[in-house]
């Protein structure tokens, strides 16, 4: 296709003197590559040297251009030349791409007209620009040189020549350009790659679901021990470095029990709780809450509270605002949470509006306890629960949860305070050690071990009656029972 | 340790809580209970949006225009005339928009939507939250789907404002002039609109690689900044790969090598090509990313 753009500009005379400096060098078709390589780095931009000679150029401009336009193929324009004083002047002819602060020859190709009759003459009418391809900017102008003077035709102006050249019409002619509407495009297939990306998505949603939902396949659960809030079977957990943090342990927990989970730091306790909530997938074994598998987000965890090393919340919100978040965050309806027990539990006064990150280790430990017992879950499991918090808070704490307890829930906590493991569960104990677990029952049974202690205002009189009575006995120091139980079970540590 | 108790606090508990728990009705039936309804999109907005890094990235995007709008008054005469889209940034409002849109599509936006993406998880463990809300139980896929779901709802916001942001402040500084093609012509300002809407648009999808990448990595690590760091590397790495011309036959795959096709809809005619090409490749990077990121937090143990 072809646009016209409007090209003016007044008669203009020009001279071609022989052996003119500076030459000027463009290019002509076929020759274009080896002249450029002929004159060397000023090649790069002929145009500049053409339309700097001077007298020795026509320029007919158009306005600058409204729209983008591309340009492929020949141009052509009607100028009239009138020869003054030769038989046989060259024109070379060009169309150049004009910007404000640049001026390109699009590569670098002009076209040649001879001028062979004297006096008047239309000279070289109708003729077409070289073959070009390239883009003119919007705002850019077409303008067309006429240069009469070139280095390789030196010898054709031994003298200086004088040509008139004007645009008909009144100063204005237009130009007619051949033009492609099309853009840059690269080879391939562009809509390949869209169609790659859609299936590749879904692709990657069809074996996310797939996989997920053959995980979830796994495992069923066990109706017998749908009324026990915790049955754990030879559970193992071992690291990919070969460590067992949890090795083999196996206990069950009743309704309305306050359970201790007894062992030193390192013995395999928090482990063991982060498995009973689905944190860790375990290596080996069950765990079975209400009778429901535990596997991650197993729905039977909403039936648990949970506190497992440490509070976390989010800082910058406040003690109420997190309970509150978290408890909207489970789905379930906010009158079932029973947020005033919380608050009394957690105990903070006008601190609970205080952003989080201002609180002291025992106001978030309190705050945890509080969340865990949001929606007064059938099994609560702290870890820790009296870490930071001062004796009268503990001793508190211990008949919360005895009293939790009394109303058929169940709670179990981890320490490795003797004491207050001691004090706190009054039904059973489980103590680990290294991972494994070394002994399970109420308090009463392992601290006794099956054997009775007898208390005597004289000890060494009670030992002559009994010595006498044939019984054997010897007499040692009042002791805290857990503990010594404890200290030998661990023994060897 | 923290301010403290300088409010004496009670002791954790008092006798009415003693009564109130002898009064709870006993343990009976279970609770009804639907992972489906677990962490609305609502709470996880409320929990995001009360973030101070939330409020700070609204701030930045908020000042930027501003800024820039000053710097081309200050800065004075631009002689240079020429079309690119800092030289015309000041013809008008969305000549502006468009450029403040072409400044911060290479660093900032990046930079928020790997914080958005990277910090959302990664940021939870860090303050040790993310266990409470397994345990809640949020299922895992089910707590990936939300977060993810804000977080890009949060970036693709981000990369709306802006423009959006900056046709207004472009207005204000320099009128309400048509838009100017730097590829040539003016358009209309519905049409001018549009050609917004297809930038935003396409510089989303884009976003979606390191959105994917930064996901993953928060899933992978409970350190917010190496999620954040680690999705912004990528993209300074793919761009310097991208500007070495003797890798070319490769160079194509690069996640950032489409980055500026959006160039492409501010011609005469919108050319698609090179935008599907990179809507493809970010589509690819992100399912991969986005996959194993879904796969690994199934499979992780959360130890935080």
């Amino acid at each position: 296709m072809t646009e016209t753009v409007t090209i003016q500009g007044p008669p203009q005379q020009i001279s071609a003197p022989a052996g003119g400096n500076p030459a000027a060098v463009s290019v002509l078709p076929q020759l274009g590559n080896a002249l450029d390589a002929a004159q060397g780095a000023g090649a790069s931009n002929p145009l500049q040297s053409i339309s700097s000679l001077s007298g020795q150029v026509a320029r007919f401009a158009s306005d600058p251009l409204p729209d983008r336009m591309l340009v492929a193929g020949a141009s052509t324009v009607r100028l009239v030349v009138t020869a003054a004083t030769t038989t046989d002047a060259i024109l070379f002819i060009g169309l150049h791409d004009v910007g404000s602060d640049s001026d390109v020859l699009p590569s670098g190709l002009v076209r040649p007209g001879a001028i062979d009759r004297p006096g008047a003459g239309r000279g070289p009418g109708g003729d077409a620009d070289p073959a070009v391809s390239g883009a003119a900017d919007r705002g850019r102008t077409p303008a067309r040189a006429h240069g009469c003077h070139d280095r390789p035709r030196l010898p054709t102006a031994r003298r200086p020549a004088h040509l008139h050249s004007r645009a008909r019409g009144g100063g204005t002619q237009p130009l007619t350009v051949a033009t492609v509407d099309g853009h840059t495009v690269r080879p391939g297939r562009p809509l390949a790659w869209l169609i790659t990306g859609v299936v590749a998505v879904l692709l990657v949603i069809a074996g996310v679901a797939w996989w997920a939902r053959r995980r979830r396949r796994a495992s069923r659960p066990d109706p017998d021990l749908a009324e026990v809030p915790i049955a754990i079977h030879d559970l193992v957990k071992e690291y990919s470095d070969g460590f067992r943090a949890v090795d083999g342990v196996t206990f069950r927990v009743e309704r309305g029990q306050v359970v201790g989970l007894l062992g030193p730091n390192g013995a395999g306790k928090t482990t063991t709780l982060r498995m009973l909530v689905g944190l860790i997938t375990p290596t080996r074994g069950q765990i079975h809450v209400f009778g429901q598998p535990i596997q991650p987000g197993a729905a039977v965890l909403s039936r648990i509270g949970a506190f497992i090393e440490g509070p976390g919340f989010l800082p910058h919100l406040s003690g109420r605002e997190n309970l509150r978040l978290f408890w909207e965050a489970s789905g379930r309806p906010l009158d079932d949470a029973d947020f005033e027990t919380a608050l009394q539990i957690a105990g903070l006064g006008t601190s609970i509006d205080r952003k989080v990150k201002t609180y002291s280790h025992g106001m978030r430990q309190r705050l945890a306890i509080a969340q865990a017992m949001l929606g007064l879950p059938e099994l609560l499991v702290l870890d820790e629960p009296t870490n930071g918090l001062d004796p009268p808070q503990i001793a508190e704490m211990r008949e919360v949860l005895q009293r939790y307890a009394l109303t058929g829930r169940t709670v179990m906590i981890s320490s490795h305070l003797l004491a207050e493991v001691e004090q706190t569960c009054t039904h059973v104990v489980v103590v680990m050690h290294k991972g494994a677990l070394i002994a399970a029952g109420s308090v009463h049974d392992i601290a006794g071990n099956g054997r009775m202690q007898l208390a005597v205002p004289d000890p060494a009189r009670a030992a002559q009656v009994l010595a006498g009575a044939g019984i054997s006995a010897e007499t040692v120091p009042a002791r805290r029972a857990l503990e010594d139980v404890f200290l030998d079970l661990v023994a060897g540590e | 340790m923290a301010v403290g108790d300088n409010h004496r606090t009670e002791a954790p508990t008092r006798r009415g809580v003693h009564e109130r728990l002898a009064a709870l009705p006993a343990a009976g039936e279970p609770v009804p209970f639907d992972p489906q309804r677990t962490l609305p999109l609502r709470i996880e907005f409320i929990r995001q949006l009360k973030r101070r890094r939330t409020q700070l990235v609204a701030l930045v995007l908020l000042l930027l225009p501003i800024l820039v709008a000053i710097a081309f008054k200050v800065g004075g005469q631009q002689t240079s005339g020429g079309a690119a889209l800092v030289d015309i940034a000041t013809t008008g409002a969305t000549n502006f928009a468009l450029f403040t849109e072409f400044a911060a599509i290479g660093f900032l936006l990046v930079v928020i939507v790997a914080l958005f993406c990277g910090d959302t998880v990664a940021s939870e463990a860090s303050w040790s939250s993310l266990r409470y809300l397994l345990a809640l139980p949020v299922p895992r896929p089910r707590l990936l789907r939300q977060k993810l779901v804000v977080s890009l709802t949060l970036s693709f916001g981000a990369n709306l404002l802006l423009p959006l942001w900056g046709y207004v402040v472009g207005g204000l500084f320099f009128g309400w002039a048509p838009a100017r093609s730097p590829l040539g012509g003016t358009f209309t300002t519905s049409e001018a609109v549009t050609r917004l809407l297809i930038v935003v648009g396409y510089a989303c999808v884009q976003s979606l690689v390191v959105a994917g990448l930064a996901f993953l990595l928060g899933v992978m690590t409970d350190a917010p900044l190496g999620a954040v760091g680690g999705a912004v590397l990528l993209v300074v790495i793919s761009n310097i790969l991208d500007s070495i011309s003797a890798l070319d036959p490769y160079r194509q795959y690069l996640p950032t090598h489409y980055q500026y096709s959006w160039l492409d809809a501010l011609g005469p005619t919108v050319v698609w090509d090179d935008m599907l090409r990179g809507i493809g490749l970010s589509l690819v990077y992100a399912a991969v990313f986005f996959g194993a990121a879904w796969v690994r937090f199934q499979r992780k143990d959360i130890t935080s």
